[in-house]
């Protein structure tokens, strides 16, 4: 064969294997190259486009295998996750972004009382049914979850059902985002939380959530209300007494006897272990006609519980109430919080002196008033309006001036003299005990500071300020007191931190911790109001204390007292063998003070000696006891 | 069989014996004289075990002289037809490696997959360590003789030197065993694959 006669032959070979070729246009893979040619050359090109041929038939199955296998395994997710969906009670919702199209899962429609829609809806169908206080709340998650803020979707809002109530929901979502990080899905599922939220799990009455709302809404809607929290103070005592069947069977007939006692469009909701609560709709606009109805339902109520309750194996108990009643109209341009806390106060009132107590114009003086105190002490704390008053506190024999008690006083422009009764437990109901007991220890040892190095100098005395357990028992209590002394480079002994038994109560161990290393610190630990606790003078010994206040119920008129006396002296006897130090607190006579250096030395506080005083008349009466001193020099203890 | 494996047997003997030799092994072999073999089709195997018995008969040579003989012009033939086989493979033992996927691209050209997997199914190769390559042969030809003057061939291409042997391991089952003598190329971390 000539060079041109096989040039032509393989030509045609190789045509005739491009023809055979294009039929891979179709992704048509499934031939057999064949070549009408004795040329080896074209065999061997046929027989390798062949190779090649089966190599990709080869790859695209393994291809399709492996699609079939990833189908199936999304098929047995998806069923899996329809199982989990449909056995989790929980509406499914997916927003996509694209074409701003949300789709629901039949179950979502459910929950709100709809049916499943056919087509695919937008986001405003499901903003539009969301409560209006509620839906800037969802809209601000959603946003933050979009912009990235947030990993995850979690909201709770209430939404309208289709019978015209609201139901409460938890959305739970997460976000898909493309290769730029821009979210192109979000999903998620909205979970049925009305009765976890508005119900009392134990009795299946409304709880305070619920209580709240419909204030709320009877106030949005311009209705009259009114309000009665009835408390049962027995209840606690009888937990005590009873078993746990019988309890919650008496818990169960008094709600029975409430819901059964009030009018039946009145809500009935239980708010706390012995308290629950009547929320009665006027349907008169006229406040008096209101007025007339809660009186009504209000003593209706108290009779009823004249009539005991049959308790297995205990007999007949009747049961002691305490009714707290308000009237929409006694308070105005308030929220749901100040309705309930009006008639919480009614109710502390009521439970005092027994039976009703409406809520009227005096409690709203007494409410405005605390808000006021409360407001003055934070203030106060702030700017020096809280400050220390230091009462003195002298040997009992030589007189000699030896310490002082700091005591907390509130100056209040425009509200008249506040005392600590007052705002103490202001203080405490409010959690501001800490910031006060704080601001009042900073400035006790500022003083002691500029006393020892400014009239007393040389003088050995001390402050003793009183420590609140809640203060005590805040992590890091040790150290800051620590850091305040070294702050103000003041020497541990001219401070005393008095702490009451109630301390130990509940938290012997954290308690006894703090007052070691406060010890170990240099700083002596006084009792405060020794006698009046719980501890035996046994169990004094296990306190790390180095002073005793004997209380002043043991000092009042105890040369008239035999009892009181011999009390007195036990104390001081066991507090020598303990070698504690004792003062004596309200002495405010010269009998009690004679009578008090017949049993033993001791310190004296009292108004005998002197009140509280302010820094700056303080000043003279210490400078007048440091002449005396310099006059009369009596052997002393101290 | 595919065709090209004849095609080399009946080249060798025009070489050795001109037409005679050939027309002689064709007739001894009761195979039509104008027959032609194509390197992409499929001749039975009896056919090719028919023609090498004829030529030892014709020729008078052992079935292992003429298989040594074969597997000179046999890989002298492939050098020219598939230069890029011998290319890519750096030493002998890569190339025997290979060898098993060449015979796949060999049997590519066969149009029914029975066809196909007939000649794939008859080797597999597997690399125990560096210079240590065992072979798995299934084939009812039984041309064990044949693989092993190849793979002798093979190593002296390139220059290499190598042990072959050869275990019966059930019918028309065989186990070759290769071993390269050191040095034969070996990295650092090969021995120390080797040795752990
Ligand atoms: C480029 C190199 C090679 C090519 C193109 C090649 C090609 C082929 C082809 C087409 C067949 C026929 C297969 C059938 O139809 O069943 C074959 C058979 C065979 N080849 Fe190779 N081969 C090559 C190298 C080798 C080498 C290196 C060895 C041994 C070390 C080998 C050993 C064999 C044996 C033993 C058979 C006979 C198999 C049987 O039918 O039992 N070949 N070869």
């Amino acid at each position: 064969m000539s060079y041109a006669g096989q040039d032509n032959e393989l030509q045609s070979v190789i045509a005739s294997i491009a023809d055979q070729l294009c039929d891979t246009v179709d992704n048509r893979f499934d031939m057999h190259v064949t070549v009408d040619s004795d040329d080896v050359q074209g065999q061997k090109l046929s027989l390798l486009v062949n190779f090649l041929l089966e190599n990709v038939r080869r790859n695209m199955s393994q291809l399709e295998h492996l699609n079939n296998q990833l189908e199936d395994k999304v098929n047995e997710r998806t069923e899996l996750l329809d199982l989990v969906i449909s056995g989790s009670d929980d509406g499914v919702w997916i927003w996509f972004f694209n074409d701003n199209r949300v789709e629901f899962s039949a179950k979502w429609h459910s929950m709100l009382g709809e049916a499943p829609a056919n087509t695919p809806q937008d986001l405003n169908h499901w903003l539009q049914r969301v409560h209006p206080r509620d839906r800037a709340d969802l809209q601000a998650a959603i946003k933050a979850l979009l912009q990235g803020r947030e990993n995850n979707l979690t909201a709770e809002y209430r939404i309208l059902h289709a019978s015209g109530g609201y139901r409460w929901m938890l959305c739970r979502g997460a976000c898909q985002r493309n290769a730029q990080g821009e979210p192109t899905l979000l999903a998620g599922t909205q979970t049925d939380i009305t009765n976890m939220r508005l119900v009392d799990s134990r009795s299946g009455l409304p709880n305070e959530h619920y209580l709240r709302e419909r204030i709320e809404d009877a106030m949005d809607k311009d209705r009259g209300f009114y309000l009665l929290l009835i408390a049962f103070n027995q209840l606690d005592s009888l937990s005590d007494s009873l078993d746990h069947t019988s309890i919650s069977r008496l818990q169960d007939d008094v709600a029975r006897r409430i819901v059964t006692t009030v009018d039946v469009s009145s809500v009935v909701a239980k708010i706390s272990g012995n308290t629950y609560a009547v929320l009665g709709h006027s349907d008169a606009s006229s406040g008096d006609l209101s007025l007339n109805k809660m009186r009504e339902e209000s003593s209706a109520i108290l009779q009823s519980f004249e009539v005991p309750f049959r308790i297995k194996s205990h007999g007949d108990h009747v049961m002691n109430i305490a009714i707290g009643a308000l009237e929409s109209s006694e308070m105005n341009n308030v929220g749901a919080e100040e309705i309930i806390n009006g008639a919480w106060s009614a109710l502390r009132h009521s439970k005092k002196h027994g039976g009703i107590c409406f809520y009227d114009q005096q409690h709203r003086d007494v409410s405005a008033r605390r808000v006021l105190i409360e407001q003055k002490i934070r203030t106060g704390i702030r700017d020096g309006g809280v400050r220390p008053w230091f009462q003195p506190i002298f040997s009992g024999r030589t007189e000699h001036l030896i310490g002082f008690e700091a005591l907390a006083r509130m100056d209040c422009p425009g509200v008249g003299e506040v005392s600590p009764a007052e705002f103490i437990p202001v203080a405490e109901q409010s959690g501001l005990m800490n910031a006060l007991g704080e601001c009042i220890l900073e400035q006790s040892i500022q003083m002691a500071k500029q006393l020892c190095e400014g009239i007393l100098v040389g003088e050995a005395f001390y402050i003793g300020v009183n420590v609140s357990a809640v203060q005590l028992l805040n992590n890091g209590f040790v150290e800051r007191v620590i850091e305040l002394l070294r702050r103000h480079q003041l020497d541990a002994k001219y401070l005393r931190l008095e702490v009451t038994e109630s301390v130990f109560v509940g938290n012997l161990d954290k308690a006894r911790s703090v007052l070691c290393g406060l010890r170990k610190a240099g700083i002596k630990i006084a009792l405060d109001d020794f006698g009046t606790g719980y501890s035996s003078l046994s169990y004094l010994r296990h306190l790390p204390i180095d002073v005793l206040k004997i209380d002043r119920s043991f000092i009042t008129d105890l040369e008239q007292q035999d009892s009181k006396a011999a009390i007195v002296k036990t104390i001081v006897s066991l507090a020598a063998l303990l070698e504690l130090d004792v003062v004596a607190e309200g002495v405010e006579s010269k009998d009690e003070l004679t009578a008090l250096n017949a049993i033993s030395a001791m310190s004296i506080q009292g108004f005998y000696f002197s009140r509280a005083l302010p820094e700056k008349t303080l000043m003279p009466l210490i400078e007048q006891n440091l002449k005396r001193r310099r006059v009369v020099t009596l052997p002393a203890r101290y | 069989m595919i065709g090209i494996i004849q095609k080399v047997l009946i080249d060798l003997l025009h070489d050795t014996g001109g037409d005679e030799l050939v027309a002689n092994v064709l007739s001894e072999a009761g195979v039509p004289v104008d027959v032609t073999y194509r390197i992409d089709q499929n001749y039975s195997d009896d056919e090719f075990n028919r023609l090498l018995s004829a030529s030892a008969v014709i020729t008078g040579l052992s079935v292992g002289e003429l298989s040594a003989l074969y597997a000179k012009a046999f890989l002298d033939r492939a050098k020219v037809l598939f230069p890029r086989f011998f290319e890519m493979s750096s030493s002998s033992e890569e190339f025997l490696m290979r060898q098993a996927t060449i015979h796949a691209v060999m049997a590519s050209g066969l149009k029914t997959q029975d066809e196909r997997k007939a000649v794939t199914d008859k080797f597999s190769a597997e690399r125990i360590r560096p210079g240590f390559v065992r072979v798995t042969y299934r084939s009812a030809n039984k041309l064990k003789d044949l693989y092993i003057a190849l793979a002798h061939e093979v190593a002296a291409i390139y220059d290499e030197k190598i042990q072959v042997q050869c275990d019966e391991t059930g019918e028309n089952e065989y186990c070759f065993e290769l071993k390269w003598q050191a040095p034969f190329g070996l990295k650092p971390s090969d021995h120390l694959a080797d040795a752990s």
